[in-house]
């Protein structure tokens, strides 16, 4: 990565300007850092744990609370709303499949239509969920279709 | 779409259909009138058939006992798309409806006398399953392309192999020349086999073939080819166990319709490529 930094007294504030061959996941984890969000934190068993974003499969709604179930299956409450989320979380990689459920789209391992009309996703580790057919042209939104 | 919301559309939907159906009834009936040679007895328009009239024993009680029934059928009618936005079971729930709007339109055909003759009422009620079959094969084959077109960007596979898109096309061709001439030919007439003999060979055969395969044409390169040759080769079956060597004439006319069909496809993805 090249860094190139040009003082401009004409500048009111800070400016960033990245460039970038394409999209990339060291541009993502880039503009992670200069948006500085705040970490995501996940709540089980009265102990609270920082999450990375990138092992996170999916957060859901479930007994009225937010769920984030990782990598390795555990599964942790996160004190946001899904709305709030999508707002911090990356929007090219966290898509919203359905009212209740954002998946990380990096780790959607395949993708089906079965007969009666369900859209199901598997994400890695045979995880599956269903994407709500409401929310088909937002994700062909998300993905430049 | 929860379940409570669902049920709230339907209804809304029933609610608005209500009036349409008593609507478009009465226009059948006005429309009806104004074709009849001769012209009626005392030249009245007529808005409920004559047997219900003489079964309800007054044209005014029989046109109210029509206009529920009429409104009856609309709000089944209305509410065909509800099924479409349920995320689960969506062929079960349509599948469904359409037993139940079949159930309405048979007793609104029966209280209101609206069919003399049994094979109208089957063959209407067989244009009802047409419809709902050719609906579900739409919408089934809109959310394929929105799966195909999402896997395609997510790089979760390659472009799909063509037998598969073929797939759909074919069971659905399958369906129509194989189940539906056995099913027409329950419901003929013995003396003028007017369903198997007019209405399948000469309308509906063709159409389903030609309009079934423009949507090959456009999506497939020379693999849609072989649909015409599938439509001719499914017809046979039926030809020697309904009919005899006579009826072979289905052959063609099913592989020229779909033949035709798909070049009017190809036809139109040229178009759009030029654009």
């Amino acid at each position: 990565m090249k860094i190139d930094v040009t003082l401009d007294p004409a500048l009111e504030e800070l400016l960033v300007k990245v460039l970038s061959p394409g999209e990339t996941e060291e541009l993502a984890a880039l503009l992670e850092r200069l948006e500085d969000r705040p970490p995501l934190t996940g709540f089980r068993d009265g102990g609270a744990v920082p999450l990375d974003p990138g092992e996170v499969l999916r957060f859901y709604g479930e007994d009225k609370e937010v769920r984030a179930q990782t990598l390795d299956r555990e599964v942790y409450t996160v004190r946001l709303r899904l709305y709030e989320l999508e707002g911090r979380l990356d929007r090219r990689t966290f898509v919203r499949v359905s009212h209740s459920e954002i998946v990380n789209w990096k780790r959607v391992t395949a993708l089906d239509l079965s007969l009666s009309g369900t859209i199901r996703v598997t994400l890695d580790g045979g995880v599956v969920t269903y994407v709500s057919r409401r929310y088909v042209k937002k994700i062909k939104e998300v993905l430049g279709i | 779409m929860s379940k409570s919301e669902v049920r709230r559309e339907f209804l809304r939907r029933a609610k608005a259909g209500f009036p349409w159906g008593i609507a478009l009834v009465y226009l059948v009936f006005v429309l009806g009138n104004a074709f009849t040679i001769p012209r009626p007895e005392g030249g009245n328009l007529l808005v409920v058939s004559q047997a219900m009239a003489e079964a309800y024993g007054s044209p005014v009680t029989a046109a109210l006992a029509q206009f529920f029934w009429s409104g009856l059928l609309g709000a089944a009618l209305w509410t065909t798309e509800v099924p479409f936005l349920l995320e689960r079971r969506t062929l079960l729930w349509s599948g469904a409806h359409f037993l139940g709007t079949a159930a309405v339109f048979s007793l609104a055909g029966w209280r209101c006398r609206w069919f003399p003759i049994r094979e109208s009422w089957l063959c209407l009620l067989g244009v009802l399953l047409l419809l709902y079959v050719l609906k579900w094969s739409v919408r089934f084959l809109e959310w394929q392309a929105d799966v195909r077109a999402i896997r395609k960007s997510s790089g979760l596979e390659g472009a799909d192999p063509p037998w598969k898109a073929l797939a759909p096309y074919l069971l659905l061709a399958a369906a129509v020349e194989l189940l539906l001439p056995p099913g027409l030919r329950l419901a003929d007439a013995r003396d003028f086999p007017v369903l198997t003999g007019i209405f399948y060979p000469f309308l509906v055969l063709p159409l389903f073939c030609f309009f079934s395969a423009c949507p090959l044409g456009t999506r497939l390169r020379r693999w849609w080819l072989l649909y015409p040759a599938a439509c001719a080769a499914l017809t046979l079956p039926c030809v020697f166990w309904l009919y005899n060597y006579t009826a072979l004439f289905q052959a063609w006319t099913a592989g020229t319709a779909a033949l035709a069909g798909g070049l009017l496809g190809v036809v139109l993805r040229r178009l759009k490529k030029k654009e």
